[in-house]
């Protein structure tokens, strides 16, 4: 008789123990990453993915999702599509997690109708005007100003406080010639070709004559042939659609062979680095900014330098970059997304979707310098707010902001999915 | 009877307490002190050079030693390191950033070896020195191609030096998580 109870006491024993730890690991929310630390993105790509970490990181330390701890999965698929549909369908039949935090253009609208047909919340750094409809990609989402919008609202800057007023134009201006404009971007890549359709309708709204795209491997380290060709067009105003690395050599070349033309950029182009590599080239350009600089003052950089001293100690702090800066922007979007999922009972893909497009001018991002966020059933688009950047006396900093649906009021419906 | 069914009752609750107010989510730098240093790097398997753009795997072990000085059990939750290669006397660049996310358990007052393996390629490899990489090879005046085939043909000798840097180990203990950051270089020659 003692024996026998003794066997059921363990027996027991093992199974309340055994019910209390699947249940304690229950209360984690699975999330998978995918960065690019070693592929043609790579100079942009790896700070991201520290600033991911560390904001994680964070938020575990701060309460996760109400109570529910983050296991974040974060891979480098070296910006190769195949490998990212490979660590894809790993998150999701493996790891099951209810979210993925995506990278490239490429990757993201290859793996659309997948992650759409799975249900599967994508929060991705490929802003892409694409996948802002939710007609035809309902589960991506963007953490920043589509590259539509963007580089409609880059040149639109130029436009109006250089062109119309920069004595350097003047000449020009007064002989009533219309500036000459060409994009300088990789044609193969869909990231750095996502606006191209966009910002040449902006041009030729605003009076421009449209030169030739110019090609830019995402890997150039020498332009000379494509500086010379866009001198002999006359090029006045230069598009750079591409990751900073070609984006500064290029610059370079066109210093060095006396282009004279102006620069507006893609915010993957528009950093700390820029100045660094560039040097003197980079004087003047104009990017865009998806929030703060890494050093600048905004509300959140205490904890941002905290976590990067935390997590990753053995990187200078003088290397860290706005990137990281984008990384804490991506999740407390994916955060706030996932808390009011858990919070109505539906964290899953449809209640993260439902979470996503509840919001209504949130405020959360300001603190890290993004804009206020709302996005909506019909339309995917988190901000129509341009943030505009400019390097003076060697150093990126926001000299503009423009509020592009405010500014073209009766266009603004239209670029939907650009 | 009645006696013995409050102990598994108990024993339930004792560490549905301990496990429910497990402190993942609370910052507690202190809790241990782990310590993780490099045992070796290995050639797991060896391919022969493609010239490029044909891509020729590599793929290297990392063996660390995990030791977990304290009375209590730590599970590793995540790990993950920056791998660099030496590319001139003293000069490292960085080629890969392998991350584990496998759960394992180290007990208390052992020191337990832990191995990573990773993957690399000659076109990414390439692709990295063309991008992130790109101002410290044009600082030395090297040529990509050049440098990849290099360490292909010196891999199995280790005739250059294989830095681990910006190391980081999270673990979970019962005292809450504790982050481990390490470093290492092989061959560790005196």
């Amino acid at each position: 008789m003692r024996t026998r109870s003794g066997g059921f006491t363990i027996v027991l024993t093992f199974l309340i123990i055994g019910l209390t730890t699947s249940w304690v690991l229950a209360q984690e929310v699975k999330v998978g990453a995918l960065q690019d630390l070693t592929g043609a993105t790579s100079d942009v790509g790896k700070d991201e993915a520290m600033g991911v970490r560390e904001a994680v990181q964070y938020y575990n330390d701060t309460g996760g999702i109400n109570g529910k701890k983050i296991r974040l999965f974060q891979y480098d698929y070296g910006y190769r599509i195949p490998e990212a549909i490979t660590t894809y369908k790993r998150f999701r039949d493996y790891d099951k997690v209810v979210m993925v935090l995506g990278w490239g253009t490429g990757d993201t609208e290859s793996l659309s109708p997948t992650i759409n047909a799975d249900k599967m919340p994508y929060l991705s750094s490929s802003f892409s005007g694409y996948l802002c409809d939710p007609k035809k990609t309902p589960y991506n989402f963007v953490y920043g100003v589509d590259y539509s919008t963007n580089a409609r609202g880059a040149i639109t800057y130029w436009f109006e406080q250089i062109w119309k007023k920069d004595p350097k134009w003047k000449e020009l201006r007064e002989k009533g010639v219309k500036p000459k404009f060409a994009c300088f971007i990789d044609t193969a890549s869909p990231f750095a070709t996502a606006p191209s359709k966009a910002i040449k309708d902006q041009a030729v709204l605003l009076g421009f004559e449209i030169g030739p795209d110019y090609n830019i491997p995402l890997t150039a380290l020498d332009t000379k042939s494509q500086i010379i060709a866009a001198k002999n067009f006359g090029v006045n105003l230069c598009w750079h659609g591409n990751t900073t690395m070609s984006t500064s050599a290029t610059l370079k070349d066109a210093y060095a062979l006396g282009l004279g033309a102006d620069h507006i950029m893609t915010h993957w182009s528009f950093d700390e680095n820029l100045p660094r590599l560039a040097g003197r080239a980079a004087e003047g350009a104009i990017g865009l900014m998806a929030c703060a600089l890494f050093n600048e003052d905004y509300p959140a950089k205490k904890k941002v330098m905290d976590y990067a001293k935390k997590l990753n100690p053995g990187v200078p702090m003088e290397n860290r970059t706005i990137r990281a800066v984008q990384g804490w922007v991506k999740v407390t979007l994916a955060v706030e997304a996932m808390r009011r999922a858990d919070k109505a009972g539906k964290l899953n893909g449809p209640g993260i979707k439902d979470a996503f497009e509840s919001m209504r001018e949130w405020p959360g991002l300001k603190e890290f310098g993004g804009q206020l966020v709302t996005i909506t059933p019909t339309d995917h688009r988190y901000s129509s707010v341009v943030r505009v950047g400019r390097v003076i006396k060697g150093k990126p900093q926001t000299v503009a902001e423009i509020d592009m649906r405010a500014k073209f009021p009766d266009k603004w419906a239209s670029w939907l999915g650009w | 009877m009645r006696r013995l069914l409050l102990i598994p009752i108990v024993l339930a609750l004792g560490v549905w307490g301990m496990t429910g107010c497990k402190p993942g989510l609370l910052p507690t730098d202190d809790a241990g002190k782990p310590k993780i240093t490099l045992d070796r790097v290995e050639v797991m398997s060896y391919f022969p050079w493609a010239e490029l753009p044909t891509r020729t795997p590599m793929a290297l072990g990392f063996v660390w030693n995990v030791n977990n000085p304290s009375g209590y059990n730590i599970m590793l939750d995540n790990i993950k390191f920056t791998v660099s290669f030496e590319v001139a006397p003293g000069k490292y660049i960085e080629i890969a950033t392998p991350t584990y996310y496998d759960r394992i358990y180290f007990p208390s007052h052992t020191t337990s070896q832990y191995r990573m393996v990773s993957v690399m390629d000659s076109v990414t490899m390439r692709l990295t020195l063309l991008v992130a990489q790109a101002p410290k090879i044009q600082a030395l005046d090297l040529k990509a191609d050049d440098v990849v085939k290099n360490w292909y043909s010196k891999i199995g000798d280790f005739d250059f030096g294989i830095k681990m840097s910006e190391g980081m180990a999270v673990f979970s203990t019962e005292k809450g998580d504790v982050f481990v950051p390490f470093e290492g270089k092989f061959p560790n020659k005196k």
